[in-house]
């Protein structure tokens, strides 16, 4: 990337403690993660781990009594933890984007695809009425594959395949120019050959655009696929960050290790490995290294908080081992 | 075949109506599975592989066709000692197992509905069925909403092998869980298989772990079975386009594995309706088919009587 300009995104130490009654439970333990412009960044990591709720953070869709944050994200200039809702109308649906993972839950089943689009069109400032709107609504879905625009256009969401629907929430998601999408697990729920599809024209309008994505996914073969930057996430802290081909040449976090070692192969080696244990409880986690205790290679060092540790250029990993090779 | 079959669909239809529209979920299916044997069904959402499945357990009737067990029909419904010898394990342990109850009172219910084991060494054998799927015996006294996604599925699996059943259809069993926890899922399933001689039909989406846990395999594709055969020549070797098109879609996390994936032209094509073929049903969304591929359906054939592709156009005929 061009280390020249500025991030677009640079969430920094962001952490989160949530009070309940049986105690409070630090969901987010330091997240520092950046996502530079025109860039395409994965963040993935297991079920629980906070990489939704990171999402949400950082689209200012969490809002919840007893939560105390930590920490700082900023987005061009705006400090977006600190936003009002002024701002957050200059940026959420416009400079700021997101794709949700269920397109049938993420749009509106009362209303045609024309009235939702031409919603997003009209609060981008592109259109006045909704006749210009449907005229630039009619591109936009063309800009997805989608052959008869104005048969889109006038369905309801639920006459329409997931696939459609997903296309339509990518068109969304991209008409107003956005400088960043976040895109949470997209295509998820839909077959692999669909997916495959999202994934390819996410990829291809997004750079066409100069957008920004930022991934969520728990699916290391979409990171591969998709993302040039990749950040692994573990119970509420990143673990790991690399470029893909680097992170995937030569994982060095346990955990991510761990991880690539339980994914099923297509060449057909035999069942993989899992990892014993599970998730920590938030409220009692583990001191230090969240990982340490199903960590194969633990030591009383990991009780402390790990170093974090550049291993090669823009590969960073957050465990003591690595602090050892470099001292020694 | 000379092979032993232990169960067995011959010819099986089955139809839905759908407001006033009629949806052909199973069109003429025929598949077998040999004892301790795992047959992978594969296909998209629509394909009919859970209908197939409630079929198998004969908990749904069909059009047309048999479902045979150690070669005698089934009769629907069920007899109890019938019902007792086909299990199934499905996606959501939360919505299958019974909220109210406790793990142990769940798996408990089998053994005495069948009369497995004197009421008195019941505790006992709940006990050894949890040991068997690796749930520590305190999980018995607990309720499903308060184990982990992986515990759960343990538990239901502990609950079909309580009626020493032959046969599990498994539907989707690991879908919902994280690839950590469902690699040690998978190997409770392999280590069973090999303990107790369990016969798995393991419906799923998910090609990678076909690879690496089924015998063999069938691919659905809209009702019909479109290739079947040793999962390592279908996936080696695909001879349907469907297959072809499915294989080349998997995300996959090496070189290596991208090695091994078949090619398939990226589908540049808007998305339209999709036409109706009379013949393949994979016409509408294959580059490759021809003429007769939209007039008749094509015949289920095989050079080696192992392998079997419905295409008339196959992948080898061509690249």
């Amino acid at each position: 990337m061009n280390d020249a300009a500025p991030p677009l995104l640079d969430v920094d130490g962001l952490a989160l403690s949530l009070a309940r009654f049986d105690g409070t439970a630090r969901i987010l333990n330091g997240v520092d993660l950046v996502v530079f412009p025109g860039e395409r960044v994965a963040l993935v990591g297991e079920s629980g781990c906070g990489k939704t709720l990171t999402a949400r953070m950082i689209m200012g869709l969490f809002d919840e009594r007893g939560a105390s944050v930590e920490g700082r994200i900023r987005f061009d200039d705006d400090d977006l933890l600190a936003l009002d809702a002024r701002g957050w109308d200059r940026l959420r649906g416009r400079r700021l984007t997101m794709i949700f993972q269920d397109p049938v839950a993420a749009l509106n089943p009362v209303f045609t695809i024309a009235d939702q689009l031409a919603t997003v069109i009209l609060r981008g400032g592109q259109a006045h009425t909704r006749v210009e709107a449907r005229d630039l609504a009619r591109p936009a879905l063309a800009a997805v594959a989608i052959a008869d625009p104005d048969r889109v256009l006038d369905s309801y969401p639920f006459q329409l395949s997931g696939g459609l629907n997903q296309r339509v929430l990518i068109a969304m998601a991209l008409v107003n120019r956005p400088a960043l999408v976040l895109a949470d697990e997209p295509g998820t729920a839909l077959d692999v050959t669909v997916q495959a599809q999202t994934l390819a024209l996410m990829h291809n309008l997004t750079d066409a655009s100069g957008a920004a994505v930022l991934l969520i996914t728990h699916n290391l073969g979409v990171v591969r696929n998709f993302a040039q930057r990749v950040y692994v996430m573990y119970a509420g802290s990143i673990v790991e960050e690399a470029p893909v081909a680097e992170l995937f040449a030569a994982p060095r976090h346990p955990y991510t290790q761990a991880l690539f070692a339980a994914v099923p192969r297509l060449t057909g080696e035999g069942l993989p490995v899992g990892i014993e244990g599970g998730v920590p409880d938030y409220r009692v986690p583990p001191p230090g290294c969240r990982f340490h205790p199903r960590c194969p290679h633990a030591r009383p060092q990991c009780h402390q908080p790990p170093p974090v540790i550049e291993v090669a250029p823009g590969h960073k990993v957050a465990c003591v081992l690595f602090g050892e090779k470099r001292d020694g | 075949m000379a092979e032993v079959t232990r169960i067995e669909a011959v010819g099986v239809s089955k139809a839905y109506r759908v407001g006033d529209r009629r949806v052909q979920a199973l069109s003429r299916v025929s598949l077998r599975a040999a004892p301790a044997e795992t047959l992978a069904v594969v296909g998209e959402s629509g394909s009919g592989k859970s209908t197939l499945g409630r079929i198998l357990l004969g908990v749904e009737r069909p059009d047309e066709g048999e479902i045979r067990l150690d070669s005698a029909a089934l009769s629907l419904p069920l007899p109890k000692a019938m019902r007792r010898r086909l299990q199934v394990v499905q996606q959501n342990p939360l919505s299958t197992l019974n909220p109210r109850r406790t793990v142990g009172q769940s798996v408990a219910l089998p053994l005495r509905v069948h009369r497995l084991v004197a009421p008195r060494q019941t505790t006992a054998r709940v006990r050894e069925l949890l040991d068997l799927v690796g749930l520590p015996t305190d999980t018995q006294d607990r309720y499903p909403n308060a184990l982990s996604g992986g515990q759960r599925q343990r538990a239901a699996l502990a609950r079909a092998l309580a009626a020493e059943p032959d046969l599990i259809v498994l539907d989707e069993p690991t879908s919902a869980l994280d690839v950590s926890v469902q690699a040690r899922v998978l190997h409770l399933l392999i280590d069973l298989q090999a303990r107790i001689g369990l016969t798995y039909i393991f419906i799923t989406h998910d090609l990678s772990v076909v690879r690496n846990i089924a015998a063999r395999v069938a691919v659905l594709y809209r009702g019909r079975v479109v290739e079947t055969g040793p999962t390592e020549a279908v996936f080696r070797r695909p001879r349907h386009r469907y297959t072809t098109m499915l294989l080349s879609a998997i995300p996959v996390v090496s070189a290596a594995e991208e090695a091994v994936k078949p090619q398939w032209p990226q589908e540049t094509r808007a998305q339209t309706a999709e036409a109706e073929s009379a013949g393949c049903t994979f016409a509408p969304r294959c580059p490759f088919a021809l003429d007769p591929c939209w007039r008749t359906p094509p015949p289920i054939e095989s050079a080696d009587g192992r392998h079997f592709a419905a295409c008339y156009n196959p992948k080898d005929a061509t690249s």
